[in-house]
C-alpha cells in the first residue's frame, strides 16, 4: 500500500500541492548549499558554452532589432504615461458579460522628497478595482542583519513609514496590499530599500467614480479616474481592419503631443509566439522564406512590421508596448502624415501537435528513410551519426568520475506543405537524453536540419518527440488608416 | 524579493537570478528529494537537487505567476526529479521529466489524485498539512514540530495515524478514529 500512495504523491500536480505548501522554508548547512550551487551554476556554464555561433548571431540580430525599436529611457518613459489604459484592450470580447472600467489618469506620478512615486495598471473588472504603487528612491535603511536574513519586519517598517489610504465614497480608506516586493541595494557597507513597489486590489460597489490615493509622510496625491467600457473598444470596432487565412488584424492610431499612438490586434485561435510568453524565451519567428540564418539580415526583421505616412516613407519607432493580442507603438509623426499605412508580413503560428519517431541507435553512421507528418509540412529524417565519448567529471564529493555516452547527430529535412500555412521548424526531444533542453534549430545552407543529443551508449534505438510544430502562415497584411481617431 | 521580481532578474540576468533560487529554495529541493532518494548516498541527493535547479533554469519562463508561485513549481520538479532518478538508481524504466510533465493525465490518474487529495482534505487541519510536510516535503518531525509547536513525539502518532486513515480510504473503506 506505502508504495501505490508514495506514487500517488509523485503524480500532484502544482496546483493541487498549492493548499499545503509550507510557508516556513527548511535550510541546509552552507556548506551543502554552497556544493549544490557550485555544482548547479557549473552545468548552466557548460551548456551555455554549446551555443553556437551562428545562434549568437541570429540573438545579436534580434536584440539589434529589438533596441532600434524600444530605444532611448527617456522616451521609453514618456511612451510609458501614455499608457495608463486598460490593460489587454484586445480582450474586450467577453461571453461572460463582464464589465470593465478604463481608468483615466488623472495625478499618474510625482517626485518629492527624492522619491518618485507612480500609479501602474489602474483598471477595474466588474466591482474590483486593481493598481499598483511603486516608490524609487532612498526609502529605508536597513541593518546588516535585516539585510542577510531578508527580514519580513521591513514590510511591516515600510508599510508603517509609508502607509496608503484612498479616497472614495467620500471617505479615506486604509489600503493593504496581498502582493508587494522591494528592490535592496547594498553599497560601501550600507543596505538600502530603493523600489517598493505594492498591487492592490479593492471591491468597491460604484466604481464609476474619482480615486484619490494618498501615502503617509508625502504631501503630493495620485488620482484616478474610473469610466465603464462602453464596449466602443470590442476590437473589431477598433479602427482599420483585414482578415485573411481566418486571421483579422485590426488596428487604429492617433496624434498625440508625443506622436502617432497606433495600436493593432491580431485576432485568431491559433498560437502565434508574439503574443505567447511560453516562447517569448525559446522561438523566434523568422521573416518569411528566410530558412537559413544567413539569409537572415536586420533589414527583414524591420520588414516584418513597418508603418508608413502618405509619401510612403517609414515612420521611426519612439517606443512600444505589448498588450494582450497586439501591440501599442508610438512613432514620429504628426497629423501631416496621414493616411498612414500598417504593414505586416507573414506571422508564425505554432501548432500542438507532438508525434514520436523511434530510429536505430547507430555503431557509427546509419541512413534513415522515416518521415513524421505534421498538418503544413514533413519532416525526413536522412541520417544519424553517432560517436563515443567518455564523460569526466566530479560527484559532489568532488570525486573524478567517467561515464560512457554517445553523441549524436541527427540530420534531417523539413518540406513544407504548399498553400497559405507552410511549416517551417519543429522542436525536439530524445526520451532518456543526457544533456541540454529544446532549443530552435536552424538549418544549414542546404536545408539541412542538425539536431545533436547525448544518450546512454547502453541504447539501442533513440525514441525522438517532435513537438510545437511552427509554421508561417502565408499572407501580407496592409491597412491603411485614413485619419487620426480623434478626427473621427 | 517576490516571485515576480526574481523572475525579472531571472530574465536579466539568469546568473544573479539562480543564485538568489538557490538561496531561497534549496532547503525546500533538498528536503523533497532526501524524503524520495533515502536509500541512496548523499551526493545522489545534491546531484539531484542541481538537476532540479538546472530543470528550473531551462523551464522557468514556463511559471505562470496567476496560477501558481516558484516554490510550488520547485516543489513539482523537486519530487518529478527525484522520482526520475529514483528510478533510475532501482534500475527501473525512467522518463524525462518534461515529457511526465507535459504528458496528458489518464482520467485513471486524475480519480487517483482527487482520491488521495480527498482523503488528506478528510484528516483536517493541520494532520493533513503535516502528513503532505512528512511525506512529499521530506520534513523532519522535529521541524513539523517547531512549525505547528507541538511535541516531536505528539508529530510522529499524528502522522501514524494520519497514514493509516488515508491508507484506509484509498483501499476504499471507510475511516474510523481509532
Amino acid at each position: 500500500m506505502k508504495g501505490d500512495w508514495e506514487e500517488m504523491l509523485d503524480q500532484l500536480e502544482e496546483k493541487e500541492l498549492a493548499e499545503y505548501l509550507p510557508e516556513t522554508l527548511p535550510e541546509v548547512d552552507e556548506v551543502t548549499k554552497k556544493r549544490i550551487e557550485k555544482q548547479t551554476l557549473k552545468k548552466m556554464k557548460k551548456e551555455q558554452k554549446r551555443f553556437s555561433r551562428k545562434q549568437i548571431a541570429v540573438a545579436a540580430i534580434c536584440l539589434v532589432a529589438v533596441l532600434g525599436i524600444v530605444g532611448r529611457e527617456p522616451i521609453q518613459a514618456a511612451f510609458e504615461r501614455l499608457f495608463h489604459y486598460l490593460p489587454g484592450a484586445g480582450m474586450y470580447v467577453d461571453e461572460e458579460e463582464n464589465v470593465y472600467y478604463e481608468a483615466e489618469i488623472i495625478h499618474g506620478e510625482f517626485t518629492e522628497n527624492d522619491i518618485y512615486v507612480q500609479l501602474k495598471n489602474v483598471y477595474a473588472e466588474n466591482h474590483a478595482v486593481h493598481m499598483e504603487v511603486v516608490m524609487t528612491g532612498t526609502l529605508l535603511e536597513l541593518t546588516q542583519e535585516e539585510y542577510e536574513d531578508d527580514s519580513p519586519d521591513k514590510y511591516d517598517k515600510l508599510e508603517e513609514m509609508y502607509a496608503l489610504t484612498m479616497e472614495y465614497d467620500g471617505e479615506e480608506h486604509e489600503m493593504t496590499a496581498p502582493s508587494k516586493g522591494v528592490l535592496t541595494e547594498d553599497e560601501n557597507d550600507t543596505y538600502m530599500i530603493t523600489r517598493y513597489r505594492r498591487d492592490y486590489q479593492r471591491y468597491v460597489k460604484n466604481v464609476e467614480q474619482t480615486y484619490t490615493v494618498h501615502i503617509a509622510g508625502l504631501e503630493n496625491t495620485l488620482s484616478f479616474r474610473l469610466t465603464a467600457n462602453t464596449g466602443k473598444e470590442q476590437p473589431e470596432n477598433i479602427g482599420a481592419s483585414q482578415t485573411q487565412n481566418d486571421i483579422t488584424i485590426t488596428a487604429k492610431a492617433d496624434v498625440t503631443d508625443q506622436g502617432i499612438l497606433l495600436e493593432y490586434y491580431i485576432l485568431t485561435d491559433e498560437r502565434l509566439p508574439d503574443f505567447d510568453d511560453y516562447f517569448t524565451f525559446r522561438l523566434t519567428p523568422l521573416p518569411y522564406g528566410c530558412r537559413t540564418l544567413d539569409s537572415i539580415t536586420q533589414e527583414k526583421y524591420q520588414d516584418m512590421l513597418y508603418v508608413t505616412n502618405k509619401d510612403g516613407e517609414r515612420l521611426q519607432y519612439k517606443g512600444q508596448e505589448e498588450v494582450e493580442n497586439g501591440r501599442r507603438m508610438l512613432l514620429e509623426g504628426t497629423a501631416e502624415d496621414f493616411p498612414i499605412t500598417f504593414h505586416r508580413s507573414p506571422l508564425t503560428g505554432v501548432g500542438k501537435e507532438r508525434e514520436t519517431v523511434e530510429i536505430p541507435m547507430p555503431e557509427s553512421i546509419r541512413v534513415l528513410d522515416q518521415t513524421v507528418e505534421f498538418p503544413y509540412g514533413t519532416v525526413t529524417f536522412e541520417k544519424v551519426k553517432g560517436e563515443r565519448i567518455e564523460l569526466s567529471g566530479q560527484n559532489a564529493a568532488g570525486e573524478e568520475i567517467v561515464a560512457e555516452a554517445k553523441e549524436l547527430e541527427i540530420t534531417y529535412t523539413i518540406t513544407p506543405d504548399e498553400g497559405k500555412r507552410q511549416l517551417y521548424g519543429v522542436f525536439m526531444e530524445v526520451k532518456g537524453s543526457l544533456d541540454g533542453h529544446p532549443k530552435q534549430i536552424y538549418p544549414d545552407e542546404n536545408g539541412k536540419f542538425h539536431f545533436y543529443t547525448l544518450v546512454s551508449s547502453a541504447n539501442e534505438t533513440v525514441t525522438l518527440e517532435l513537438y510545437d510544430p511552427y509554421y508561417w502562415i502565408v499572407d501580407d497584411y496592409t491597412l491603411v488608416l485614413e485619419e487620426p481617431e480623434s478626427v473621427k | 524579493m517576490d516571485d515576480r521580481e526574481l523572475l525579472q532578474v531571472l530574465q536579466k540576468n539568469p546568473e544573479n537570478g539562480m543564485r538568489l533560487v538557490m538561496k531561497e529554495y534549496t532547503g525546500l529541493c533538498y528536503y523533497i528529494v532526501k524524503q524520495k532518494l533515502a536509500d541512496f548516498s548523499a551526493e545522489e541527493i545534491e546531484e539531484c537537487v542541481s538537476d532540479v535547479f538546472l530543470a528550473f533554469y531551462h523551464q522557468y519562463t514556463a511559471i505562470d505567476l496567476e496560477r501558481g508561485s516558484i516554490k510550488g513549481f520547485l516543489a513539482v520538479l523537486s519530487r518529478r526529479k527525484a522520482v526520475d532518478r529514483w528510478r533510475k538508481l532501482a534500475g527501473k524504466e525512467t522518463l524525462p521529466l518534461q515529457e511526465e510533465i507535459t504528458a496528458a493525465d489518464t482520467l485513471e490518474q486524475q480519480e487517483d489524485r482527487q482520491i488521495l487529495l480527498d482523503a488528506v482534505r478528510a484528516l483536517g487541519d493541520p494532520d493533513g498539512k503535516i502528513l503532505l510536510l512528512k511525506y512529499y516535503f521530506g520534513y523532519p518531525s522535529k521541524m513539523i514540530a517547531e512549525v505547528y509547536g507541538l511535541q516531536e513525539n505528539t508529530v510522529n502518532q499524528k502522522i501514524r495515524r494520519s497514514l493509516a486513515k488515508v491508507k484506509a480510504i484509498l483501499e476504499g473503506g471507510v475511516c474510523h478514529e481509532g
